[in-house]
C-alpha cells in the first residue's frame, strides 16, 4: 500500500476518496452498489471523456466510456472486454483495499491516453498482456483479472 | 518563425540556429519561387500548429500536424510519447491531476503500477 494511503474498509470509504476528486461529476451508493461518473481529460491534448464507474463490494469495478463513444467495436479494440468494459490491471493488481480513486481512476485515464495513441499510430503503447501469461506455477495472470467470479473466489 | 526571417536588402536570411553562419535561405535571391513556397507552408503550419492546439485528442492533432511535417516523423513522435508515458509509469514517475485527469510528473497521486490486460472482445 502506496505511503500514506489507509487502506479502504467499506464502500462509504470509497465513495469519500471519490468525492474528494474534483472532476467527479456524480456519485451514488444504493444498496452497497457504487456508481461514479466523471470527466477525464488525459493529456492536454485529449479530449474530454465521460467515464462510469460501477463498483459492488465483491465484484471488480466495471469502468466504461460513457462519451464520446469509442471508435471500434469492443472486439478490435485493445484491453476492452465484449460488454465495452475496460480492462486496466491484473487480477493481483486490485482488491477492494485499494482506493477506487487512487487506482482505477487514474489508470482509466491512462487507458484513454494510449486509447489516443493506438488510433493516431495502429499501436497499443501502453505495455500490458493480451493473453495469460505461460508460466508454471500459481500465477493470478493465468486468470481473468475482470471476472467476477474469480475475484469472488479469491475473497 | 517569421521573426527569424531576416532580409538585408540584398539577401534573405534563415540562419540555422545551431550553427549561424549556415544560411538556409542562401538560393532564395536566385530562386524566388523557393521563398514563395516557403512562406506558403509556413502560414499553413501556423494554421495546424493552432489547429492541433485547439483539436480534441492526441489522433486528431497527429492528424493535423501530419499535413505540415509528414505522416511518418509525427507518427514517430507519437509512438515516442507513448514510449515515454509508459515509461515514466513503469519508474513509478507518472501521477494523475485529481482536478482534470491530466497525466504528468508533477500530478498530486502518484499512477501505481499496473499492467492492462485482456480484452479484444472477450467475455468478462
Amino acid at each position: 500500500m502506496e505511503a500514506g494511503v489507509v487502506p479502504i474498509r467499506n464502500q462509504a470509504q470509497q465513495l469519500l476518496g471519490l468525492a474528494t476528486l474534483p472532476l467527479t461529476r456524480s456519485l451514488s451508493l444504493q444498496r452497497s452498489r457504487l456508481s461514479w461518473v466523471g470527466e477525464l481529460q488525459p493529456t492536454p491534448l485529449s479530449e474530454r471523456y465521460t467515464v462510469g464507474i460501477e463498483a459492488t463490494p465483491t465484484h471488480r469495478p466495471r469502468v466504461s466510456v460513457i462519451s464520446p463513444a469509442l471508435v471500434e467495436s469492443a472486439a478490435k479494440l485493445p484491453h476492452v472486454f465484449e460488454d465495452g468494459c475496460l480492462c486496466l490491471c491484473f487480477s493481483w493488481q486490485w482488491d477492494h483495499t485499494k482506493p477506487i480513486a487512487r487506482t482505477i481512476v487514474p489508470w482509466a485515464s491512462e487507458w484513454l491516453l494510449f486509447y489516443e495513441l493506438w488510433k493516431a499510430t495502429g499501436l497499443w503503447l501502453g505495455g500490458g498482456h493480451e493473453e495469460p501469461l505461460d508460466t508454471d506455477g500459481p500465477n493470478p495472470a493465468t486468470t481473468a483479472p475482470c471476472d467476477p467470479d474469480v475475484l469472488l473466489r479469491a475473497v | 518563425m517569421p521573426n527569424h526571417i531576416g532580409y538585408d536588402g540584398n539577401s534573405w536570411l534563415v540562419p540555422n540556429p545551431v550553427e549561424p553562419r549556415e544560411n538556409f535561405a542562401d538560393k532564395w535571391s536566385a530562386h524566388p519561387e523557393l521563398a514563395v513556397a516557403f512562406y506558403a507552408w509556413l502560414e499553413r503550419l501556423q494554421e495546424d500548429l493552432q489547429d492541433a492546439r485547439e483539436s480534441e485528442g492526441i489522433d486528431r492533432a497527429v492528424l493535423r500536424l501530419s499535413e505540415s511535417f509528414g505522416e511518418r516523423p509525427i507518427t514517430k513522435a507519437a509512438a515516442r510519447l507513448g514510449e515515454t508515458y509508459r515509461g515514466a509509469r513503469e519508474r513509478g514517475a507518472l501521477a494523475f491531476t485529481a482536478g482534470s485527469g491530466i497525466l504528468s510528473a508533477s500530478g498530486a497521486i502518484p499512477v501505481r503500477h499496473h499492467d492492462f490486460y485482456g480484452g479484444r472482445g472477450r467475455a468478462h
